[in-house]
């Protein structure tokens, strides 16, 4: 008996540091290969610790010169931020009243809404490329920001809507109905104690649809044909194309990148907090 | 504070009525108590009020008014649930004053209110606190407090003591009767526990399968039930029946039931004249353990009024003893007696569901010498005995 626990508890030792380093170590070695020199990063055997050790790459960036690689990378940083920071407001927004309406509210086909609308996540990215591409250079969209963010929320609402509605739908009715008892309408409820409520639901929400529009790549690579709109995620791609930057200073970029969305995450992270439905029913 | 009447109300769910045919009215400052089984349309009856549930056919009415149409925040209503339904996200004192708030009353009047309400419930020292901080106890009393609050022209309870535990329970009972006496406040009050609804209505309703059984004081349920189930119901614990047989000797009529025969008192028989019809038919006997005792104890040498058994459970309650005891007699599967007594045997309370067929439950004196295994003589009290009409399951009165 207390073998075997021990045994568990060893190969989840294991288990854990196995998962820890396939995550960490691609941030760590491009924390590592934006703190050296191209030679530095090259060198064979490789150094676990940068070496020769310097900030020449993230200077680079805070270069600001127009047409140079810093320029190009904070308009980028800006797009992405403006475009998934937009999206993902109108995204939760507009789920937090569908959901709403989905989890509390009684109307004909409920049901074939809520599916039809979750069945779009089956829709692989690609089929919907060019149309949406279409539509939007229609209606003369293409490399607008509102474009961009219509394109992202559109593509969001299912997935948020269909978190929120969980949320919602484990929140204790009763908990409204004291508030409709105590004198509320439904959107004086919704507003004062579903959605104070469901605070952790809507920034988990907020949190995963802001990293899925930080992330995106092949809309805006469509979307956008330049540094008007493009995200970082494009620009880079464009950069490291172009075989004329260094790939130390592309880690820089990529690290920089990755920080806001980290930033964001450990913030935000904090209403995330378990128990928070506690004592409020039994 | 107001009167508040269900006039023919109806309720139901697809093909399903939760609610027959409700008539009841509560008196303005009236304690009335709902009682029933789960799902006799207690709260359902309670939701409608509350408007939180629309009514089918029939008619609610508060103060006078129809309020079928009306938005639970337009009834002037409080509620406390059973689950208490606390905001999580606000202190004692912003639960207490959310409705205040969204009745526009000023910001003195609810800070006065607020701490009056915290006082009378000794919550002031958590007014700071959030629900999760809170015991089950001071959940509870938060719930009455955002109630009290309110000044509403009625209060409704549904199973608002469920969740605590027994001691509480009784605690809070007597503090929830005091308040609504103190307030002179019209207050609805459903459970499940007929011990509750005896200890705190000054009226019970009590419901089952959505139709209404019996409104009265809980002495007269206790002593004159108008049928089978609310026989069962009521009373802990539960009645025994037993399928017996009437017959008229020259002395009176007689009960006969397997290989008992006991007589009715006279005066038991002339009050309940429609006893005589049943001579020489079957009826259902019922003795509630209350008016059985050893006949040891029992100095009447009266023999008519006895039965022998056999002991087969003896529980010793302190002051008194309860005996389960063999009688070798038919007991009547009547689906109002199973359905009473499962829910109360679900509520903790020893019911006849579970008692084997032929076992008589007896609530005797401590000094009785009843042994497991042992045989036993009862004496049934003559005057305290309940008969029943096999069919219909109506209590045999006039």
């Amino acid at each position: 008996m207390g073998g075997r626990s021990a045994l568990r508890r060893v190969g989840r030792g294991v288990l854990i540091a196995v998962i820890l380093v396939w995550s960490a170590f691609p941030i760590y070695w491009a924390l590592n290969t934006s703190f050296t020199t191209l030679n530095g990063a090259q060198a064979v055997p490789a150094h676990f610790l940068p070496s020769p050790f310097t900030v020449h790459n993230y200077r680079t960036l805070l270069n600001q010169t127009s047409g140079g690689v810093g320029s190009q990378f904070w308009r980028s940083f800006l797009n992405a931020a403006i475009e998934a920071g937009l999206a993902t407001v109108l995204t939760v927004a507009i789920a937090l009243f569908a959901a709403y309406a989905f989890a509390r509210l009684e109307f004909r086909g409920k049901r074939i809404i809520l599916v039809a609308v979750l069945a779009t996540l089956l829709l692989p990215v690609y089929a919907t490329l060019i149309p949406l591409y279409r539509i939007m250079s229609s209606v003369h969209l293409v490399n607008t920001y509102l474009g961009i963010i219509l394109v992202y929320t559109s593509g969001f609402l299912p997935l948020a809507i269909w978190i929120m509605y969980n949320y919602f739908a484990s929140v204790p009715r009763e908990l409204e109905e004291a508030a409709f008892v105590d004198g509320a309408t439904p959107v004086m409820a919704l507003w004062r104690v579903m959605i104070p409520v469901s605070m952790p639901g809507i920034a988990a929400t907020s949190i995963i649809v802001f990293l899925i529009g930080w992330a995106q790549f092949i809309f805006p690579l469509v979307l956008s044909s330049d540094l008007a709109t493009q995200p970082v995620t494009v620009v880079v791609a464009a950069l490291y194309g172009q075989r004329i930057v260094p790939f130390t200073l592309l880690n820089a970029i990529g690290v920089l990148a990755a920080a806001l969305p980290g930033i964001i995450a450990l913030v935000l992270n904090r209403y995330i907090v378990q128990g928070v439905m506690a004592g409020s029913i039994k | 504070m107001a009167e508040i009447r269900y006039e023919h109300v109806s309720k139901s769910f697809d093909a399903n009525t939760v609610v027959d045919d409700l008539d009841l009215r509560i008196a303005d400052g009236e304690l009335m108590v709902l009682v029933g089984p789960s799902g006799c349309g207690k709260t359902t009856a309670l939701r409608m009020m509350a408007g939180l549930e629309e009514v089918s056919s029939g008619r609610i009415v508060i103060d006078d008014e129809v309020v079928n149409d009306l938005e639970p925040r337009d009834r002037d209503i409080a509620m406390v649930f059973q689950n208490y339904a606390l905001y999580p996200h606000l202190s004692v004192y912003q639960n207490m004053a959310f409705g205040l708030r969204l009745h526009h009353v000023g910001k003195d009047e609810i800070d006065r209110r607020v701490r009056e309400a915290a006082h009378v419930l000794q919550l002031e020292e958590l007014l700071q606190r959030k629900p999760k901080q809170l015991s089950g106890g001071q959940r509870q009393r938060v719930a009455m407090g955002r109630a009290i609050v309110r000044q509403p022209k009625v209060f409704l309870m549904d199973e608002p003591l469920s969740n605590l535990d027994a001691k509480l329970r009784v605690q809070m009972r007597a503090q929830i009767a005091r308040l609504q006496r103190d307030l002179e406040a019209t207050m609805l009050y459903v459970t499940h526990d007929q011990v509750e609804a005896m200890t705190l209505g000054r009226r019970v309703a009590v419901m089952r399968l959505g139709a209404l059984q019996q409104v009265a004081p809980p002495q007269e349920l206790y002593g004159r039930p108008v049928n089978l189930f609310v026989a069962s119901f009521i009373g802990s614990p539960a009645m025994n029946v037993v399928e017996a047989e009437l017959h008229r000797e020259p002395d009176g009529l007689r009960a006969r039931f397997g290989p008992h025969d006991v007589r009715i008192d006279p005066g038991l028989a002339a009050s309940r004249p429609a006893l005589e019809r049943y001579a020489g038919r079957r009826v259902v006997l019922g003795v509630r353990p209350q008016s059985v005792e050893d006949a040891a104890l029992v100095d009447t040498g009266d023999t008519d009024s006895t039965i022998d058994g056999t002991v087969e459970l003896r529980e010793n309650l302190g002051p008194e003893v309860d005996v389960h005891v063999g009688i070798n007699a038919p007991v009547p599967a009547l689906e109002a007696v199973i359905e009473a007594t499962e829910s109360a045997d679900a509520t903790g309370e020893a019911g006849v569901a579970g008692r084997p067929e032929g076992i008589f439950v007896a609530r005797l004196g401590a000094g009785t010498e009843a042994r497991e295994g042992r045989p036993v003589r009862l004496w049934l009290d003559p005057r305290a005995l309940h008969f029943f009409d096999p069919d219909s399951g109506a209590a045999i009165y006039e």
